[in-house]
């Protein structure tokens, strides 16, 4: 019996596998291998293979598989089992101490984590509970934790399940009473440190053939060493130093990217130098926050690496695709959550054009509900098709299965996934993906299946209490997706990493809270229980214990490079703000040097920044703008005045912004538009004002589908108070007759016409002509009208008013604006009628002439310039921008400062 | 207990009164630590020596303002005790936190008796600020569904245009002030709530004058407001109604017109001036009594729909954190006890900044005489966020009642005494600020010019003069930079550089005038603002992106990324590809573009632009949204077009999205509008930081600049106030819920009475606090102090800290034009006499202008993407290799790939079926556990027959009495770098030759087994390989065993057969590297679950 104990890295496996190899030579297949995790075993015989061994499986195995035909019918607890059971118990008879919190999820997660933590050290809910008392540390909350935990353990016996520990003691009893057949040697390597029941199963063996043990030395592993040694195991200790002494660097990255980048770039540099990718790992204390990054910035340098990590099933897309489609049904159709689905790749119309007119022109016509409505949005077959395949859904809601039909059913969901058009000749990666997808929707079966062997039998369930265990399991599955190339860069957690010895490690993310991870407070078994436990002989984790936890696997990791080792960490965070290092890169101080900035080898550029020409030149183009634009509103002209390339994207290309959803409906325009209709509707009809505005606002709402609630209220009376305040306000023109809502054409000059729609207008018996323009805005925004008409960039008012001139021959008396936002504002030019003394400008008729004559001047050159194909951005001179929607198609913001620091919260 | 020694001496040596601070025992400590005093060093050497002394680390809370300074304190403390391992270990897991921090451990640990979710997260204040925006939306969504009249009612009865916002304001004061919602508080006793009684009783004291000494016309004057009384007393007694509004309003009376200097003209006086305005607020909150409740009653509607929304996503944010504390604290005594007797001291940083709940909370966990606080009431500068500086100054005075000392740190070790003792004397008396000298402590060698100089800009409009100050300032940076010798801390004098100078403002609306200057000089500057990350041009190409990736039919995003260096289209292509209608749906029919018309390179770049994008549409939702931007970055070379800083900005927006993507990933649909709602809100979200900040001047807020010091600091547009404006309805726990109404009668705004508390409040406390705001700011000068003004208008008055500045500094600015002066300003203390570097322009004069300089190209290396080889998969099983064999797209679809075939269905439409009773995969099962004398527990009688023809047969007579057998042997071995796995039926040794058996169910006749065993060479010949391998011997004989005609069939396994066997597995591993594998459509095709499903294989 020989113990080989020896720090991590001192070649204890090595050791091990020298005496395998040298069994092998020897031809004896008498021998068996045990190793923690099937990854192991696995890298273990491929190891051998490749040297030229020949071997069958079952000699290199986990410990799990070779105690499998010593419990045979004895079938474990399944892996979601555990939440599942803890779930039902607190949904049935939570004790009265965890009341408050039954219904947490995360609360059901603590305790399903505390009894797997319990129960694979060997400890049942009864001798948990003696320990607690023996301890004098058993509180409500532990008491109530025993209660949960004797309640799971009798489901687990109840449906024949049984737990690890269990089944290593059955396995340790029949191996003592029944030996190991032809077996003549057992070695046991790459375990941390050994359970209880571990030991009693290396026991039984012990009883029959020659074992050999390897430990790490810490102090987890202490007490396993010390049972070993009285057991009779000869210790041998290997010594650290001797055994690798690869060449150390540490590096530091300014941000986490950078870090990722810097990894790249030394895994090139050796690449180029010769090494090949399955010569380098990257070892990572835990999968957040490195794995996604590293998955993109090897993509991005074209290196080919596995990752060794298991994803969260349930965040898969195609398993986010398929609850996405029963929570929809479920939730009775709503379109957003229906829209949502059928926009996703998994449906196989997500990306089509079909799908994109239904996204908008279900966005218009939202809120909705049921599968019918949006079939008459579109008539592509293929969403036909889905729609039908999701409205089989329909019915289960109603219905009442047993577990085993409602798992069948649920496994026919995957009919909603459309397969992709596979083809050869593809790279890796979209491989993977395929990959990922077909083993994402064998996982979703499985899940289906796990949920339903938790469920009690053959009884008649609702839906939602099937969806509800398969949706636990679902949260609680990992999904690997296979991946066995062969010359790929290794990228794995630290305890994956302890099988391996790569000639170049990198470890990064050496920073505290990351490595070493720091671990959360646990509201049921606080420090000093646990303290208190193993005081009572209970081996349960202390916070020093996995501090020192910790650092043992810091030096594994670190102790993995046979030639090169290269730490790092990056020294700010997300906010800027440094990083605080790990301490544990004090164990062996080392000068870090800098990370250098790299970025992947330009492509052939076939895009760029495109040249900012002032005019369009095509002259097929500018015959096009000619006719298009021969006749103008007078807010056009403004636009172009304002901005030539806003004008260009509105009016010429006529860009359109993307259908509003209900909350936005209710906006400045519609707005507006409501108080024009309101205020017409009071000239032509003489209704009261409450009366037409009820019936405008009603009716405009409800055309545009603009939801009812606080904001939509808030917006009616904020209206209907400045349209009250208008009316009490307003000044008239007594004796004059008063238009509204009148279309107008005519022409400035040759080339140019002018269309549009006068707000209202008077005229006097004597054929004087007033114009009036209402605006929704404020009064800064009727100062900004007026400012505008001073800086040749408004024309609208001044326009209409020689339109009147022009048809119907009115001398021009004045035009003014009316801003009924908030308060009422008038402003404008007219020749001094009476009651308007205090309005604007007065001034003589001959000014007002010529005050026309320009407006129309700056109208008819603007004209001239939209016919040239002026396309320049000029909104940062003219003030434009302040409510443009293209702003980020001009691209002339300034964008030059570079914004750093936090925020200025009091500004 | 273990002994303790530092293991290197402090790099710095106290003070007399900073060791006194550090070293005070037996009672609570109150540290008054000055500006650059030290405050951090005496709290860490406090820390430090109390663990040198034996106190465990984990028993000493440190509670620090930020997150940075709990990691700095740590590090510090970690390297003192670098030599101690144990001590070390301490300090890594010592309680050293932020305040929220320290609550969200608690609140883990004891997760069970705050009856919250043991693994909740905690949200940003971006997202908790979206979250409760729409629970305030919810609350009173439900509430005009349950009370519609009345909530109009209260709508149209309060000045406010945005209720969800002023419900948001409310309820987010409430939450750091006050520990309960409270409940209506009307009838609260207000100075003032009796005015209208008093109104009324002065108008019954005028009422029936009749004054005979009046001229008529004062008579009559008098009697118009008597007219009124008559009508105001008609009011009494009833109640309150629009009618009394109305009369209210409708007082007027010109004072000059009555006679002065008797009673009555001081009734009316005081009636038009107080009593009249302060019965309309009286009466405006007792008149909305009924809105006000239901004020009440939304906010306790949000305050649910809040708490609600927080349960479904499992989150807290930060003001849950210290409420529950508190709640726990507060209702379990056993559990107070605890925690206060886990720590034997509590450290605390920067008291004056806390809040009134957390100095609840500090309350609640500290012991006696165990509190350690360090702060400065003259730096308090976070009241818009609630901070209370009265928490400080309570502590301190209670230290000081007790008699015990109070300690105080008076050295200042970080700027010149010339700067401290302006800021002395510009702020001397002032609100807020309380007299405290500062005693230069750190040593410089004098120099022959002022180290403060003040900057006035004047011309007429104030934009002129804003811009004038820019360019002033500009020109001043440029002349300081490379001529001011400057020490810094431990190193030599040399002269300034750009680095070390920082300009600060108040108000950021000052930037834009001050950039402009910096960029006409041509000076590198970079910027705090904390907003409009969204904005930034990087920003919002990638985001338009991921739009168009969603839907192409967005046309703004579509035209925004085609003019983007991601397509880099010219506006006539727009043009033309909008002709064809909507401009991302037009991509598809590039056909009917006239493509010849369009210019040189640009079809191409469309072309690419569109296969770019439908390869990023299939994948939208398979990869993170990071990975997709990085794809069309790097395909189009899009960074290379950035400044580094733009990079930089690219580069976090990566981040944030994969961090969003990983901790919950969405569909892209989603993403883009939570990004799109996100731009809206223009969160705090500062750009990222830069990577090299030593050639640049720093352009930042007084508030972003707490806590740093700089060697040269400019103290700009000190004109420019902030607007105090408060918001139409807030709170404050002395005031209550206040808010503005709408007079009945005029619909004019009415604050009510609650209200002008609340305003007093809140100018006194900006009065104070903007005093300390100017001292915080110019205590962040080490050596140079550069203070800047913009004057304008005709009487060239300053404004706001321009007034105070040229008062304390006694500069006036009336007849100083073009002025440049050094003063000494007087009346100050002995010994704290300071010259002051006046110049007060019209014009600045700044030479040639340069541009700003080109961003400095990104030096990063190119790195090629390497040859990729070697990408098979390192093991196969001999099936597969067998299955690759007959047809590479099988093996493709099912193993390589998992693809499960197409329904049975579906493949029975294809093939003549003929019923089976058991399925063939099952059938082969039983039948070769039985003959591996397994148990076979629900064995069929089908393969039980079967498996009598073989042990009938001569073959299993020969294996009976064989010298060796071996059943189901399983095996692993590699050829080449491949390793293969595999399991043979069964071999034996017979007179020294091996015998391979394989047993087939295949569902064949006698006269077709042959054919059918053509199929099985190849894993024949592989499992022949492995015995060689494992015998070292090949077989003879190698025996394929159809059970169901019962025929056996041999297979070639000679050395040439063998070595074509090695051959097929090398081609299995080319292939796999090359992703090539084709179809091979024959009859197999029939028996495929593929045909005519995923394989695209037809001439079957
Ligand atoms: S943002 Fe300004 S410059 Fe750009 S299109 Fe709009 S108005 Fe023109």
């Amino acid at each position: 019996m020989l113990l080989l104990t020896g720090p991590p890295g001192s070649g204890k496996s090595h050791r091990v596998l020298e005496l395998i190899r040298a069994g092998l030579r020897r031809g004896s297949l008498d021998f068996r291998l045990l190793v923690p995790t099937a990854t192991m075993a696995e890298h273990i015989r491929n190891q051998l293979a490749r040297e030229g061994f020949a071997l069958r499986p079952g000699l290199i195995t986990t410990l799990w598989k070779f105690t499998a035909q010593w419990v045979q019918g004895h079938p474990e607890v399944p892996a979601a089992a555990v939440d599942l059971i803890v779930d039902h118990v607190l949904a049935t008879r939570p004790p009265e101490a965890f009341a408050a919190v039954a219904g947490l999820p995360g609360f059901r997660t603590v305790l399903a984590r505390l009894i797997d933590e319990f129960s694979s050290a060997g400890y049942d809910a009864r001798r948990l509970a003696r320990a607690l008392d023996a301890a004098d540390c058993q509180t409500p909350t532990t008491e109530a934790f025993c209660t949960v935990y004797r309640q799971v353990e009798r489901e687990f016996h109840r449906r024949g399940w049984i737990s690890r520990p269990e089944r290593l003691k059955i396995a340790a009893d029949e191996i003592r009473n029944r030996g190991l057949g032809g077996v003549r040697e057992v070695f046991l390597d790459g375990f941390f440190t050994l359970s209880e029941p571990e030991l009693e199963l290396i026991d039984a063996i012990r009883k029959h053939v020659d074992v050999t043990v390897t430990l790490p030395l810490w102090e987890g592993s202490e007490v396993a060493r010390l049972v070993l040694l009285r057991k009779k195991f000869a210790e041998t200790r290997l010594d650290g130093a001797s055994y690798r002494q690869p060449k150390v660097t540490l590096f530091t990255a300014h941000t986490i990217d950078q870090e990722a980048e810097e990894i790249a770039r030394r895994i090139l540099e050796q690449v180029a130098a010769g090494r090949q990718f399955r010569e380098i790992g990257v070892v990572l204390r835990s999968r957040t926050p490195y794995v996604p990054l590293l998955q993109a910035v090897f993509q991005r340098f074209g290196i080919p690496a596995r990752f060794y990590f298991a994803e969260p099933l349930d965040s898969h897309p195609i398993v986010r695709y398929l609850t996405g489609a029963v929570e929809a049904m479920l939730g009775g159709w709503e379109h957003e959550a229906v829209l949502e689905l059928l926009k996703m790749t998994p449906s196989g119309f997500g990306a089509t054009p079909a799908c994109d007119r239904l996204e908008f022109a279900a966005i218009s016509a939202l809120p909705g509900k049921g599968l019918d409505p949006l079939r008459q949005l579109c008539d592509d077959p293929r969403l036909h098709a889905l729609l039908d395949r999701l409205a089989t859904l329909a019915p289960w809601a109603g219905l009442r299965q047993t577990q085993a039909e409602w798992a069948a059913a649920a496994k026919t969901l995957r009919s909603l996934v459309r397969t992709p058009a596979i083809t050869d000749g593809v790279s890796h990666e979209t491989a993977a993906l395929w990959r990922s997808q077909a083993a994402a929707l064998a996982a979703f079966d499985s899940a289906m299946d796990e949920a339903a062997a938790a469920l009690p039998e053959g009884v008649l369930l609702p839906f939602s209490e099937f969806w509800r265990a398969a949706k636990i399991v679902l949260a609680e599955s990992q999904l690997r997706v296979p991946d066995g190339r062969r010359n790929v860069v290794h990228v794995m957690d630290v305890y994956e990493a302890r099988q391996w010895e790569l000639p170049v490690v990198f470890v990064c993310g050496l920073l505290e809270k990351q490595f070493p991870m720091y671990h959360g407070g646990d509201p049921i078994f606080p420090e000093e229980t646990r303290v208190a436990l193993n005081r009572a002989g209970l081996g349960v984790k202390t916070t020093a214990a996995r501090r020192r936890e910790e650092e043992f696997l810091f030096d594994i990791a670190v102790s993995r490079a046979a030639s090169e080792l290269v730490l790092s960490y990056p020294e700010t965070n997300a906010k800027g703000d440094p990083n605080l290092p790990s301490f544990f890169l004090d164990k062996s101080p080392l000068t870090p040097v800098k990370a250098r900035p790299v970025r992947p080898a330009r492509v052939p550029q076939n895009a760029g920044e495109a040249p900012r020409a002032p005019y369009l030149r095509d002259a097929d183009l500018l015959d096009l703008v000619r006719v298009q634009h021969g006749t103008l509103r007078p807010t056009a002209i403004e636009t172009f005045l304002a901005c030539p390339f806003h004008f260009f994207l509105a009016h010429t290309l006529g860009l359109e912004e993307p259908p509003e959803r209900p909350a936005d409906r209710l906006g400045p325009a519609l707005q507006g538009s409501i108080v024009h209709q309101t205020l017409a509707e009071l000239q032509n009809t003489g209704d009261s004002l409450d009366a037409v505005f009820e019936r405008v606002f009603n009716e405009v709402t409800a055309r545009e589908r603009v939801p009812a609630g606080c904001r939509t209220e808030m917006a009616r009376i904020a209206m209907w108070r400045d349209l009250r305040q208008y009316l009490s306000e307003a000044l008239r023109l007594v004796g004059w007759r008063i238009y509204t809502e009148q279309n107008i054409r005519f022409p400035i000059d040759e080339d140019t016409e002018i269309s549009g729609r006068i707000d209202c207008y008077a005229v006097s018996p004597d054929k004087q002509a007033v114009v009036i323009d209402f605006k929704y805005s404020g009064p800064q925004g009727i100062a900004n009208r007026i400012r505008g008409y001073e800086e040749g960039l408004h024309v609208q008012g001044a326009l209409y008013l020689l339109g009147l001139h022009r048809l119907h021959g009115y001398t021009p008396a004045g035009w003014f604006y009316y801003g009924l936002r908030g308060e009422v504002k008038v402003d404008g030019w007219h020749i001094g009628l009476p009651g308007f003394e205090h309005i604007g400008t007065s001034c003589t008729p001959q000014e007002l002439w010529e005050r026309l004559e320009a407006v129309r001047a700056a109208a008819a050159r603007a004209a001239a310039e939209i016919r040239q194909g002026r396309v320049e951005p000029n909104g940062r001179t003219t003030g434009g921008c302040d409510f443009c929607s293209f702003a980020d198609v001009c691209r002339t913001a300034e964008t030059e400062a570079v914004l750093v620091g936090t925020a200025a919260e009091s500004l | 207990m273990e002994t303790v020694r530092t293991t290197e001496k402090p790099a710095f040596t106290l003070t007399r009164e900073q060791l006194e601070a550090v070293e005070r025992r037996g009672q609570d400590v109150c540290v008054v630590a000055g500006p650059g005093s030290g405050k951090t060093r005496v709290l860490v050497e406090r820390f430090r020596r109390r663990v040198e002394r034996g106190a465990s680390p984990l028993r000493l809370l440190a509670i620090t303002f930020t997150e940075k300074a709990a990691g700095e304190l740590k590090q510090r403390l970690a390297r003192d005790f670098a030599g101690q391992k144990k001590v070390r270990e301490q300090i890594e897991r010592a309680p050293v936190y932020t305040i929220d921090a320290f609550c969200a451990h608690l609140l883990r640990e004891h997760a069970i008796e705050a009856g919250i979710d043991p693994q909740f997260q905690v949200l940003d204040a971006v997202e908790a600020s979206a979250e409760l925006s729409m629970a305030a939306e919810e609350a009173l969504d439900s509430l005009l569904r349950d009370k519609p009249d009345e909530l109009r009612s209260l709508f149209a009865a309060l000045d406010l245009s945005d209720p969800v916002q002023g419900l948001v304001n409310v309820y987010e004061a409430m939450r750091v002030t006050v520990l309960d919602v409270p409940a209506e508080s009307v009838g609260r006793n207000l100075a003032g709530a009796d005015a209208f009684p008093r109104l009324l009783e002065c108008i019954r004291g005028i009422v029936s004058e009749r004054p005979r000494d009046w001229s008529p016309s004062q008579k009559l004057a008098l009697a118009q407001v008597q007219e009124w009384c008559v009508r105001a007393l008609e009011l009494e007694n009833r109640p309150v109604s629009p009618q009394h509004f109305h009369v209210l309003a409708e007082f007027d009376c010109n004072l000059k017109r009555l006679r002065r200097n008797n009673p009555i003209y001081e009734a009316v006086r005081g009636m038009k001036q107080k009593l009249v305005p302060a019965a309309r607020q009286a009466l405006i909150a007792e008149y909305y009594a009924p809105q006000r409740a239901l004020l009440f009653e939304a906010i306790a509607r949000l305050d649910a729909a809040y708490r609600r929304r927080k349960q479904e996503l499992n989150a807290l944010d930060f003001a849950d954190l210290e409420e529950l504390v508190i709640r726990l604290l507060r209702d379990r005594e056993p559990l107070r006890n605890r925690v206060r007797e886990r720590f034997d001291e509590i450290l605390m940083d920067e008291l004056q900044d806390t809040n009134p709940l957390q100095a609840m909370l500090v309350e609640l966990i500290r012991k006696p005489d165990a509190f350690f606080a360090v702060g400065d009431i003259n730096q308090a500068i976070y009241g818009f966020r609630h901070a209370d500086p009265e928490v400080f100054r309570k502590f301190r005075d209670s230290i000081a009642a007790q008699g015990r000392p109070v300690d105080r740190l008076r050295q200042n070790h970080r700027s010149r005494g010339e700067i401290l003792f302006a800021a002395e004397k510009i702020l001397e008396g002032g609100d807020g600020i309380e007299p405290q000298e500062l005693e230069p402590a750190r040593k410089f060698t004098p120099k022959g010019e002022p180290s403060v100089e003040v900057i006035a800009a004047v011309a007429e409009t104030a934009e002129e003069a804003a811009a004038l100050e820019g360019r002033l300032l500009a020109l001043r940076i440029r002349e300081l930079e490379g001529s001011l010798l400057i020490e810094p801390r431990g190193g030599k004098p040399r002269p300034a550089e750009l680095g070390d100078m920082a300009v600060l403002v108040r108000n950021i609306n000052a930037l834009p005038a001050i950039e402009e200057g910096l960029r006409e000089l041509g000076i590198p500057f970079l910027i705090t603002r904390g907003k409009h990350f969204y904005e930034a041009r990087e920003v919002t190409d990638l985001v338009h992106l991921l739009r168009v990736i969603n839907n192409p039919r967005d046309e703004i995003s579509m035209a925004a990324v085609l003019r983007s260096p991601l397509a880099g289209l010219q506006n006539e292509t727009l043009f033309r590809l909008k002709q064809i209608g909507n401009l991302g749906a037009a991509l598809n029919w590039l056909d009917h573009v006239n493509t010849a018309a369009l210019a040189p390179g640009e079809l191409d770049r469309v072309r690419a632009f569109r296969e770019r994008l439908c390869r990023l549409r299939s994948i939208a939702d398979e990869v993170s949204p990071d990975r997709l931007l990085l794809e069309a970055i790097d395909g189009t070379g899009y960074e290379s077009s950035l400044t580094p800083h733009a990079r930089a900005n690219l580069r976090k927006l990566l981040v944030r999205l994969r961090e969003w993507y990983d901790a919950r990933p969405r569909p892209l649909s989603r993403l883009v509008r939570e990004l799109e709602e996100l731009r809206e809100a223009d969160p705090d979200e500062p750009a990222a930081p830069p990577e090299d900040s030593t050639s640049a001047v720093r352009l930042m807020t007084i508030h972003s600049a707490k806590g740093l010091e700089f060697p040269i600091v400019f103290l700009a547009a000190l004109h420019k106030g902030v607007s105090n404006e408060s918001p139409p309805l807030t709170f404050s726990p002395a005031a209550g819920v206040v808010a503005r109404w709408l007079d009945p009668a005029t619909g004019e705004a009415l604050k009510d009475l609650p209200y002008t508390l609340f305003s007093e409040e809140q100018r006194v406390r900006s009065r104070e606090e903007e005093n300390r705001l100017l001292y915080v700011a110019m205590t962040r000068a080490e050596e140079h102090l550069v203070l800047s003004m913009a004057v304008s208008g005709k009487s060239k008055r300053p404004k706001n800290w321009a007034a105070k500045v040229s008062e304390g500094l006694g500069i006036n600015l009336a007849d100083a034009d073009n002025v440049a002066a050094v003063i000494e300003p007087s009346g100050v203390k002995p010994g704290r006499a300071f010259q002051v570097r006046v110049l007060c322009a019209t014009s600045a004069d700044t030479g040639e202008i340069r541009p700003m300089a080109a961003a400095p190209a990104g030096n990063e290396e190119e790195l090629s993407r390497p040859p990729i080889t070697g990408q098979q998969d390192s093991t196969a099983s001999v099936t597969s290799i067998a299955l690759f064999h007959a047809c590479p797209r099988r093996y493709y679809l099912s193993r390589y790939l998992g693809w499960q075939a197409a329904p049975r269905a579906e493949i029975a439409r294809v093939r003549d079926a003929e019923d089976e009773p058991l399925e063939a995969s099952e059938l082969g099962r039983q039948v070769h556990d039985l003959l591996a004398d397994l148990p076979v527990l629900d064995a069929t009688p089908q393969a039980r027959d079967l498996v009598e023809r073989f042990r009938a047969s001569d073959l299993a007579r020969r294996a009976s009495s064989a010298s060796r057998l071996e059943r189901e042997f399983d095996f692993v071995f590699a050829i080449d770098e491949c390793v293969l796995q595999g399991r043979i039926d069964l071999w034996f040794e017979e007179r020294g030759r091996l015998v391979l058996v394989d047993f087939k169910t295949d569902d064949v006749d006698a006269d077709s087994a042959a054919e059918r065993a053509r199929t099985y060479a190849l894993q024949m010949q592989l499992y022949a390989l492995a015995l060689e391998r494992f015998t070292g011997r090949a077989p003879s004989q190698a025996l394929l065993y159809f059970l169901r005609p019962n025929v056996v069939v041999p297979v070639e396994v000679e050395p040439e057969h063998l070595a074509a066997a090695r051959e097929c597995v090398r081609d299995f591993l080319k292939a796999q590297s090359e992703m090539q594998f084709p179809t091979k459509p024959g009859s197999q095709c029939y028996r495929c679950p593929f045909y005519r499903g995923l394989c695209p294989a037809v001439q079957a």
